[in-house]
């Protein structure tokens, strides 16, 4: 079923529209709320919330509107509000393995290759770290950039913010991640 | 890095963490939905904490509505509260406000805070993201501006900017915690008015309790240059207020303030054609012919945002196509017009002004020279701005009469070229 049939669905009342778009965007709504809060069991609250929030607001949302990026918007808002709730980040002055260090560095010089990162299962626990590292809004802006492909542009309309706001976002975010690799210097050059 | 290659380490990251098979929230939803609750009990020890202190809110502010109704019923100052209640203002009684002599100097320091400043340092934007505990806004720095930084606190932020060469300021403060209602920020009723920006309610007032040397009567002048815009949205208080008015920053007026406030309020496209026309007070062209993928979100007004058009209305249009599925939502193409006297007054883009290295062609619109480019200014990891050849991005801008126009499309080069984008500009009428 199409996501406008079952926004239909759900406009007459009828729950089953509602479980079929669960059912279809639960899984990558979590996975997106996570990556900016880092806790499972709440962004699985959020995400729950916003389709709760789907269902109520239903007849606002024109049915001719994808559904997607409407609900994408929704979960990753609330996203932040609920990670700046949380202060949770690493800090700079924090010392960082080396692992997540070098992902900062792929992030921030886009040139270095994958082959030559380290291996998989350090690489996982990395990434996380180095996306934690960054504040709530630059993490959603580079979730939305690098996990949901969205452009600059796109960013820009979906987050309501400037092109050069998301611009500048991306560059805080590049230039935190920098500084991590700054402060690791000195710790790996300790080992 | 690529971004595919960072996406799909992402996308195994994720799947080890939260495994897709065990991601099964239509329960829970249907739950909250039959039972009216807004977080699910079953869900671990931090949700039900979260759903706690959103009970705790819930029930707190039935109290207070409560509380509020029974003084409303029972008492005429309660009657009278209740026509204050939705005012930003505190209205004063007269126009003159006896202080103690022993307060002048105090008071007339007072003059120049307008509310809530959290008594903080000031630190940088960056910054402040680590220490408020609400997603606050950041308007661009209007022209005349320079950005001083933000004093911020869990509830509160004060971003601060200083006129170019001083004698002003513009301060916003965004509070959770409402406005700080001091004799000071009072205003006669005669001096606030009542506003929108967009289609939020808000008050504006010009003027200032002033107390001069040697009196111990406060009195309002109605010209004392400070400017104070205060509204609510989605549970922040906001003021913004203007100090002084030196050269650099006389053109922020009451309805610039306004679309500052605007600007910053209404990034996305809320308003119709007829709200936009009246905001601008021109006459908006639509495209009468557009692709089968296109469709009108909105129109919004941009009247002074430093690198975009002043007193521009722009109307966006998303992208949709059933062969590509809803994830290319946010593309679309985005009109601007914007009236100048010359193309130097053009502010459409960077002031319309393209990177040395981009391919500008010449193209017909109708009976209309205009120019077709493909590219964007990118900032580069030391801040610099670079222009990109970027095929997502193509950009036709002609000028007619006495108006500046530009098409933006972002979005697949293949679904709408060139010749579709010079077919919608000669279509707008």
């Amino acid at each position: 079923m199409e996501d406008r049939i079952a926004i239909s669905r759900i406009k007459q009342g009828d729950l089953n529209g509602l479980e079929i778009l669960v059912n279809r965007y639960q899984v990558r709504a979590v996975h997106a709320a996570y990556l900016v809060v880092f806790d499972r069991a709440l962004a699985e609250d959020i995400v729950q919330t916003a389709f709760v929030k789907v269902a109520e607001k239903v007849q606002q949302f024109d049915g001719q509107r994808p559904f997607a990026p409407w609900f994408f918007r929704i979960v990753v808002n609330d996203a932040i509000k609920a990670a700046k709730r949380l202060k949770q980040s690493i800090s700079l002055d924090e010392e960082l393995d080396g692992p997540t260090v070098k992902l900062a560095a792929q992030l921030v010089e886009p040139s270095l290759q994958p082959s030559q990162m380290m291996e998989e299962k350090e690489t996982r626990q990395m990434i996380l770290n180095a996306i934690k590292s960054l504040t709530p809004e630059q993490r959603a802006v580079v979730v939305m950039r690098y996990y949901l492909d969205m452009s600059e542009a796109e960013l820009s309309m979906k987050m309501d913010r400037p092109l050069s706001t998301i611009k500048w976002w991306l560059r805080e975010a590049r230039k935190r991640l920098r500084n991590l690799i700054g402060s690791s210097q000195g710790f790996e050059d300790r080992q | 890095m690529e971004n595919k290659d960072f996406k799909s380490i992402l996308q195994n990251v994720l799947e080890e963490e939260i495994p897709a098979s065990q991601v099964n929230l239509w329960a829970g939803v249907k739950e909250r939905l039959v039972t009216g609750k807004s977080t699910s009990p079953q869900q671990g020890e931090k949700m039900n904490s979260i759903g706690s202190r959103r009970l705790q809110r819930v029930a707190l502010a039935m109290l207070m509505f409560i509380a509020l109704l029974v003084a409303v019923l029972i008492t005429p100052q309660g009657r009278a509260f209740a026509q204050d209640i939705l005012k930003f203002f505190n209205r004063a009684e007269s126009n003159a406000m006896p202080i103690p002599p022993e307060q002048v100097a105090s008071a007339e320091e007072a003059q120049s805070i307008s509310t809530a400043v959290p008594p903080a340092p000031l630190i940088t934007i960056s910054d402040a993201y680590q220490v408020v505990g609400f997603n606050f806004l950041v308007p661009e720095v209007p022209d005349g501006f320079v950005l001083l930084g933000a004093r911020a606190n869990l509830t509160s932020i004060s971003i601060e900017y200083e006129a170019q060469g001083g004698g002003g300021a513009l301060i916003l403060n965004e509070s959770l915690d409402g406005f700080i209602q001091s004799e000071w920020d009072q205003a006669p009723v005669e001096a606030v008015s009542q506003v929108k920006i967009g289609n939020i309610e808000a008050e504006i007032v010009q003027g200032s309790f002033v107390v001069l040397p040697g009196e111990t009567i406060a009195r309002w002048n109605p010209d004392a240059s400070i400017l104070r815009l205060r509204w609510i949205f989605d549970g922040v208080w906001f003021e913004m207020a203007k100090f002084g008015n030196v050269e650099s920053i006389e053109y922020l007026d009451r309805d610039a303030l306004l679309g500052l406030a605007g600007s910053m309020m209404n990034g996305s496209f809320t308003l119709d054609i007829k709200e936009a026309e009246a905001l601008a007070g021109f006459d908006v062209l639509e495209p009468t012919w557009l692709p089968p993928v296109l469709f009108f979100e909105g129109a919004a007004f941009e009247p002074t945002e430093w690198d975009s058009p002043k007193n521009a209305v722009k109307i966006s249009y998303y992208f949709y196509s059933e062969k590509l599925g809803p994830g290319l939502a946010s593309n679309g193409i985005v009109t601007t017009q914007q009236p100048i006297d010359s193309i130097e007054d053009c502010k459409i883009g960077t002031g319309c002004l393209v990177g040395a290295g981009a391919e500008v062609e010449t193209v017909q619109i109708g009976a209309m020279t205009g120019e077709y480019v493909i590219g964007v200014w990118k900032a580069d990891n030391a801040g610099h701005w670079i222009w990109e050849h970027e095929p997502y991005l193509q950009r036709v801008r002609w000028q007619s009469d006495d108006m500046a126009f530009e098409i933006l499309y972002m979005g697949p080069p293949e679904e709408i070229t060139k010749t579709d984008l010079i077919a919608i500009a000669e279509s707008m009428r």
